[in-house]
């Protein structure tokens, strides 16, 4: 699969004197397989230019192909756009409405239309992985879950389209740390299982561990695009853009300044303390 | 589809009209409907023609937007219309054909009525158009006060209907957002017949529901803790004050009142 955004602009209510310009010029490739954290201010365009991947925004100019078609034109079968490219928004347990867990999970594939059987697979797996009980919470009513085990409901009625990609935008959002590290787990479980992934987060310690690539937007425009530690390297540069770094790249700026020897390219805990070690003169952490 | 909602009418252009005490305004649209309503003759709505005119000019509005208020009434326009040339008996009788008697009295009071009508629709959008929601709904809590001593909820209804006006742009933006992500779940609120469109709602209504109570209920809370205790002894941030060109304001409308007072009497 491959979704190819060229030159692309989104304006908000263009031609009224309200209008605003949401996304600039915007090209980026997406291929299978990769796990991308979308990083950026609010107000820069994330949550815009993720709902132009599944065709809920139209591209004000430019244009976006999946897999070579123009996704924009008025042929184009959005149900099957949909299949493909499922979308969490901001807050997911905001759009529960069903008697049941099961019910609301099935919302998704039963306007797909596949048979009831097949309904019933795709839910247990999604409950399943997500980490709700099929048997246990299945009948219960969404509203009676606990904030985090919502949002869990949620995300299974996206995942029960079985897409091949997967847009989150903040999934992660007002959880605790708890639950925030289970549902960071999940979108990594899903991308080993081969989903391609796109994350809008703001936990920059979130995209250095468990993106592939980094992409950061501002203005509506794309100003960073590569692996994490391309992307963080320049710790100064995002600084000054007003974006954050991950904490050990800040760390790694200290040092710097003091002038010990601690390369950009360490951007994870791990890595941190290998190098404070061998700064140190130790031995490599086991 | 949900962005063209435009709600309430305001247009602020900060002119004289725009200024004045929102209750004064309450009072000159009832005076002034008072006067339309007294106006009997097609000559008496000469004046009222120039009273709106003239109030339009001064609030610098653009004469659009004042026709644009007699859209969502047309129907009723042409309904009262109908129903008066033809079912209203009078003497002179102009088209008689088979059973349609068609007289002159009876055309006189269909367009007497159809003026009442556009004028009484030109007159509130005045109003609501060089007003803003809060200082209307202020305006309306004062001048109800009075009622008060009858039990009458004055300050109840104004902070009911403040707060409606201030969550209706809230839960639009909701509704926008709740049907974006059931879309992304390949729900369709566009084809299909009305049973189906119908039932398409159901994933909607109830997140909006549910959210709504929940907002109420926030609502609730915040409000109670900034002691909030209804409008007993509550003093405000923008008092209303009449000013010199409040008066004047009555003045000129009563002045337009007598008009047409002494036109009844006098044609």
């Amino acid at each position: 699969m491959l979704l190819k955004l060229e030159n692309v602009s989104y304006t908000y209510q263009a031609g009224s004197p309200f209008q605003s310009t949401a996304l600039k010029d915007v090209s980026l490739e997406i291929h299978s397989g990769e796990c991308i954290a979308l990083i950026g201010h609010t107000g820069s365009g994330k949550s815009t230019l993720v709902q132009l991947f599944n065709g809920l925004l139209k591209p004000t100019s430019g244009t976006i192909t999946l897999d070579g078609e123009d996704i924009s034109r008025k042929e184009y079968d959005l149900k099957s756009l949909r299949r493909r490219i499922g979308l969490v928004f901001q807050y997911p347990e905001t759009q529960l409405f069903e008697e049941t867990v099961r019910k609301d999970i099935a919302f998704g594939p039963r306007n797909l239309g596949l048979a009831e059987a097949e309904i019933a697979r795709r839910v247990d797996r999604a409950m399943r992985l997500v980490g709700l009980d099929p048997e246990g919470d299945g009948e219960k009513s969404p509203f009676e879950l606990s904030g985090g085990r919502m949002r869990r409901c949620a995300i299974a009625g996206v995942i029960a389209m079985e897409p091949e990609m997967l847009v989150l935008d903040e999934p992660a959002a007002g959880l605790d740390p708890k639950g925030r590290q289970a549902l960071m787990g999940l979108i990594d479980d899903l991308h080993k299982k081969g989903v391609t992934i796109v994350m809008i987060s703001h936990s920059m310690e979130d995209a250095a561990r468990y993106a592939t690539r980094v992409i950061a937007l501002e203005h509506g425009r794309i100003v960073r695009d590569g692996t994490p530690e391309a992307v963080f390297s320049d710790a100064e540069g995002l600084l000054n853009m007003g974006l954050d770094v991950p904490d050990v790249c800040a760390l790694g700026m200290k040092l710097r300044t003091m002038g010990l020897p601690f390369p950009e390219t360490v951007i994870r805990p791990q890595e941190a303390l290998d190098a404070l070690i061998a700064l140190l003169g130790g031995e490599k952490h086991a | 589809m949900l962005e063209n909602i435009t709600l309430g009418q305001y247009y602020p252009s900060g002119s004289v009209v725009h200024r004045l005490d929102p209750r004064m305004k309450i009072i000159l649209l009832i005076v002034y409907i008072a006067a339309i309503f007294l106006a009997d003759t097609l000559w008496a709505f000469l004046p009222v023609a120039l009273f709106v005119v003239m109030c339009a000019r001064l609030s610098r509005l653009p004469v659009h937007l004042l026709l644009k208020s007699l859209r969502p009434l047309r129907f009723i326009l042409i309904f009262t219309l109908v129903l008066n040339v033809f079912f209203m008996q009078g003497e002179t009788v102009i088209l008689a054909f088979s059973f349609v008697r068609i007289t002159k009295e009876a055309v006189l009071t269909a367009i007497l009525y159809a003026l009442r009508l556009i004028f009484l629709v030109f007159g509130s959008s005045l109003l609501t158009l060089t007003t803003a929601p809060v200082p209307l709904t202020d305006g309306l809590e004062r001048l109800l006060s009075p009622l008060r001593v009858i039990h009458f909820p004055s300050h109840e209804m104004a902070m009911m209907m403040t707060i409606a006006l201030r969550f209706i742009p809230t839960l639009l933006e909701e509704t926008n957002k709740i049907m974006k992500a059931q879309s992304a779940r390949g729900a369709d609120f566009e084809s299909g017949n009305l049973i189906r469109r119908a039932k398409a709602m159901v994933p909607l209504l109830v997140p909006l529901f549910v959210s709504s109570f929940r907002r109420a209920g926030d609502l609730a809370m915040a409000m109670e803790s900034r002691c909030y205790h209804g409008g007993e002894g509550r003093t405000r941030l923008h008092v209303l004050k009449m000013r010199r060109d409040d008066y004047a304001a009555l003045a000129i409308t009563l002045l337009f009142l007598s008009v047409i007072v002494a036109m009844n009497l006098l044609l």
